[in-house]
């Protein structure tokens, strides 16, 4: 169980990969025959798809075979990583493309509250002052950036 | 209780009353002209001066924006005027790639679901061949193909807009040839170059611009060229083809007819305006405004031969 | 032609040319606005200027905006462009080595070196190259691009089957979209916006920058990166100029050449001098850990690239790049004909370019020497206060694509692809080249049977098809050899 533990992104990674592989190959078989050249629309999608699956089995085979070699270490830079802070932000832009382009809240207020959240996320502010001016600063940012975005290349969200 | 429900009611009585004011002083915002390639191309050329002679000369209260959204031969930018609405402030620049994509059903639209504003410019196409080539004319060229039918290949863009003409002329020629997807017409021109195919449609612009490197033969359009009174066209030679792009301006279909009149106004007097006129006379395209019922028969026929030569451009013929 | 030179190095040529490379070093550094969409975003603005003006201002950008890319490549493994891709490799590495400095100063130089070297080529060769150019054709493209793919084995030292299976991965997702053949929609799962598949920025913002943003952001305590030592003022030595001698010639030599080929560009350039540079190295199991030989193969190439892509423009008026298209319109809006003649009827127009890559170069070189120092110190910068205005350009870079949402969806769910590779220690460069490459190689290849006759021969009998495949084929059977000779070594 450990050990699937740790091969959690290994395992995501090849889950993924053969998923869009089958995906591809599947969907490859329904494209038409070829008309102007002998190879046609498929070869290459599922070519190269036969090769991910094939290289998933591989793959799988190996950390069944190796599996001593994948279980010796847990690297510190490993352990240096929070999956949750990082999907966390991920979170927060979404918030933010979410209140842009489907609630049309003006660019500028979004990218002013998305800076501000994302900055007090990744390092809290110490003092209230520091806070202050970087609200000013952040503020006059967004509203360059509102700028270009409206005037110069004319996002209509 | 009761003056907050009267001022949200004159509010809207508000807002009623100033949409109906709107049609009579269309337009109050500025107006998203959309170019469906990238910046520098023919279309997005053609927008920006159109777009500039507009705004400098104050022909609309309001001004036009260009955005350009390129990909999938037009598509991108033509989905979003498709999902844009019907209100006049959301207008497209393209040619007949539209017809292109829609004859041959890449896309879920046809140019039924637009509104036709108006045509500007027009560019016909020329059958170039290498500086070196043996044919001197479309009679000798078909008649070689008759008879060598492996060395001969053409340059174009599969399921392209020039690939429907191309079509027209193999049927005009009774001979078929394969056509190598290359893409755009510089691309066309490289492999000309090349000599990785023999032939190929070349926009009018390529004439002085490729001069000494290739051969025209003829001219898919119904007149010849001004800058090129010697070179006949295809019509004369006895294959009735012509291969032209115009470039239209389109609107949502259900766009109020009186918003659509005051754009194809404004366009026209921005396209005979003295900065429009240069800047064909440089791209080598022709001043050609077609409006109103014109256009829409226009648009009709034009279509109409697009899906009737459809079925062969998706690939019944090979090599 | 002096008359040309004289005007671009008057004062008001040498403003513009300032400015421009200003700008375009300025864009190109922030990571999700490229080049390309600054030059877009000018052009219309050139209308009201002079002819010359116009052009030199664009090159100046053309030309600071590739530089730039390499400076958050360096600091903070971001490609700033598309071209500076190659650059993470080697320079993030040495910058978090404590060598911030060189490793930017190494890519400024080479930069510059490229740049001249194409410049040099531009102004003696350009006809005769761009005339055999054009007769590269399909099959000598396909094969370039495949000698180019094996590189996919070189880089994923260490994780060869990770490599080869992102690799694999990247292909698939190239693939959705029009089929470049027969001009029909393959793999699109009946979504709209699939036509156009995926474009090459929002993957790259997504994967390279986005992804690193979400690794970035999840690190529980400070990084300590350790501040230099003794070099940190030396932003260029003798020593890596000595070292690297050949190197930068190749690497020029190959990026001028794959830049003046229609349609190929700076980013392949810089792929394929990356890894002939590997290729050739005594110390070629350096190359990703921040040797001074890959940035230098990166950062020439990428240069050289961009000005050889102005060859074909000149020469041929064909434009071989996003940018080059806008310089060619530009050209057309000022009523200059672009074309073979271009050298006949404005023989200045052509030099004024000309000129304008020289004094760009050197502008470039300048700006770039003194503020290298300072850029350097970025790296020791907070990533708290960097972070969230790199995503905000992210998000205006992508949707700047097309303007629709499409691609910010896009980059988010190539973060999160991004993210897992990382972690699952999977590298990230097979990925991307064989999403630039494969479409590609496809689109040649089958091109290129039609223009053969449904025939592959050619690829055997024409003498630079051939020449690259048994590279590749003696290239692919090394790096397997390798592998499977290192795999039996750590078993015993």
């Amino acid at each position: 169980m450990i050990t699937i533990f740790r091969l959690r992104y290994e395992i995501s990674f090849l889950v993924l990969s053969l998923t869009i592989g089958v995906l591809i190959l599947i969907s490859a078989r329904g494209l038409p025959e070829p008309t102007y050249e002998p190879m046609g629309a498929a070869a290459f999608p599922s070519g190269i798809a036969s090769i991910t699956v094939f290289l998933v089995v591989l793959k799988v085979f190996r950390i069944f075979v190796e599996k001593k070699n994948l279980l010796s270490f847990e690297d510190d830079e490993e352990s240096q990583l929070s999956l949750l802070k990082s999907f966390c932000m991920l979170l927060i832009f979404i918030v933010f493309v979410a209140l842009v382009c489907l609630f049309n809240i003006s660019f500028w207020i979004c990218a002013f509250l998305f800076m501000l959240l994302a900055m007090a996320f990744l390092k809290r502010p110490n003092s209230f002052r520091n806070f202050a001016v970087q609200c000013v600063f952040l503020i006059f940012f967004s509203l360059v950036l509102d700028y270009v975005v409206t005037d110069i290349l004319y996002f209509n969200f | 209780m009761k003056t907050l429900m009267t001022a949200l009611l004159t509010t809207v009585a508000m807002t009623t009353a100033s949409s109906g004011l709107a049609t009579e002083s269309y337009p109050t915002q500025p107006i998203r002209l959309i170019v469906p390639f990238g910046a520098g191309g023919g279309t997005d050329g053609l927008a920006r001066a159109i777009q500039l002679s507009i705004n400098n000369n104050n022909l609309l209260p309001e001004p036009i924006v260009v955005a350009n959204a390129p990909g999938a031969g037009g598509a991108v930018g033509t989905r979003q005027l498709l999902a844009s609405d019907p209100d006049g402030y959301t207008i497209l620049q393209i040619h007949q790639e539209m017809f292109a994509a829609s004859a041959i059903e890449r896309v879920d639209y046809t140019p039924k679901d637009f509104e036709p504003i108006i045509q500007v410019s027009e560019a016909c196409m020329f059958v170039a061949v290498k500086e070196d080539s043996p044919y001197t004319s479309l009679d000798e060229m078909i008649s070689d193909i008759d008879e060598n039918p492996a060395d001969f290949r053409q340059a174009d863009d599969i399921g392209g807009a020039t690939h429907f003409p191309s079509v027209q002329l193999m049927n005009a020629a009774g001979v078929q040839w394969p056509i190598v997807p290359v893409g755009a017409t510089s691309a066309r021109f490289t492999s000309l170059q090349g000599g990785f195919t023999q032939m190929a449609l070349l926009s009018p612009l390529w004439l002085e611009r490729a001069a000494g490197k290739i051969r025209p033969l003829a001219v898919l359009g119904n007149e010849r060229y001004d800058f090129a009174p010697d070179l006949p066209t295809a019509k004369e030679q006895g294959y009735d083809v012509t291969a032209c792009l115009n470039r239209r301006y389109w609107a949502p279909a259900g766009t109020p007819q009186e918003y659509i009149d005051v754009l194809a106004d404004t366009i026209e007097a921005a396209a005979n305006s003295e900065e429009v006129q240069k800047y064909l006379a440089e791209s080598g395209e022709v001043l050609k405004i077609v409006k109103g019922e014109e256009l829409s028969d226009l648009v009709d026929k034009e279509y109409a031969s697009f899906v009737e030569v459809a079925e062969t451009v998706k690939g019944s013929l090979s090599n | 032609m002096i008359g040309a030179y004289l005007e671009v190095f008057s004062l008001s040529g040498m403003m513009w040319v300032l400015i421009g490379t200003v700008v375009g070093i300025l864009i190109g550094s922030i990571p999700g606005l490229s080049g390309a969409m600054v030059i877009a975003l000018a052009l219309p603005m050139t209308y009201y200027m002079q002819a010359t003006d116009a052009l030199i201002l664009l090159v100046a950008m053309y030309i600071g905006s590739t530089t730039g890319g390499l400076i958050s490549a360096t600091l903070m493994r971001m490609p700033g462009t598309e071209s500076a891709i190659m650059t993470t490799l080697d320079g993030f590495p040495m910058a978090q080595r404590g060598e911030p400095a060189r490793a930017l100063g190494l890519g400024v130089i080479s930069s510059f070196i490229g740049g001249m070297f194409a410049w040099l080529v531009l102004t003696t060769l350009s006809p005769l190259l761009s005339t055999l150019a054009v007769r590269f054709g399909p099959y000598e493209i396909f094969s370039m691009t495949v000698v180019a793919l094996t590189l996919i084995a070189a880089i994923s030292k260490g994780s060869f089957m990770n490599g080869l299976l992102a690799a694999a991965l990247g292909a698939l997702f190239a693939l959705p979209g029009i089929d470049p053949i027969s001009g029909s929609l393959r793999l699109t799962f009946n979504i709209a916006e699939l036509d156009n598949g995926f474009n090459l920025l929002p993957v790259m913002l997504g994967l390279l920058v986005l992804g690193q943003v979400m690794i970035d952001s999840g690190k529980k305590s400070e990084s300590t990166i350790q501040k230099a030592s003794s070099s940190k003022k030396v932003t260029f030595s003798a020593k890596d100029f000595k070292e690297n001698l050949w190197n930068f010639a190749r690497s020029s030599i190959i990026g001028t050449w794959i830049g003046i080929l229609p349609g190929i560009g700076g980013t392949t350039a810089s792929i394929a001098s990356y890894s002939v540079a590997k290729g050739f190295s005594k110390n070629s199991s350096k190359f990703g850990s921040g040797c001074s030989e890959g940035i230098v193969a990166a950062e020439s190439a990428n240069n050289a690239g961009t000005v050889g892509s102005l060859v074909p423009l000149i020469t041929l008026g064909i434009p071989g790049s996003v940018v080059t298209a806008i310089l060619l319109g530009a050209m057309v809006m000022h009523n200059l004909n672009p074309g073979p003649l271009l050298f006949v009827q404005n023989p200045g127009v052509a030099y004024t370019i000309i000129a304008g890559v020289l004094s760009a170069n050197i502008i470039m070189l300048v700006v770039m020497w003194f503020a290298t120092p300072l850029i350097s110190r970025m790296m020791y910068v907070d990533k708290a206060w960097l972070l969230p205005p790199i995503i905000i350009f992210c998000f205006i870079g992508a949707y700047s694509v097309s303007g629709r949402l499409f691609d910010v969806i896009a980059m988010s769910g190539f973060a999160c692809l991004g993210y897992i590779l990382v972690r699952a220690k999977v590298p990230l460069g097979p990925f991307i080249i064989a999403f630039i490459l494969t479409p590609m190689a496809e689109e040649n290849l089958r091109s290129g049977l039609v223009v053969y006759g449904n025939s592959y021969l050619p690829l055997l009998t024409r003498p630079i098809p051939l020449f690259f495949i048994v590279i590749s084929i003696i290239t692919a059977v090394w790096a397997v050899w390798s592998e499977i000779g290192q795999t039996r070594k750590a078993k015993l």
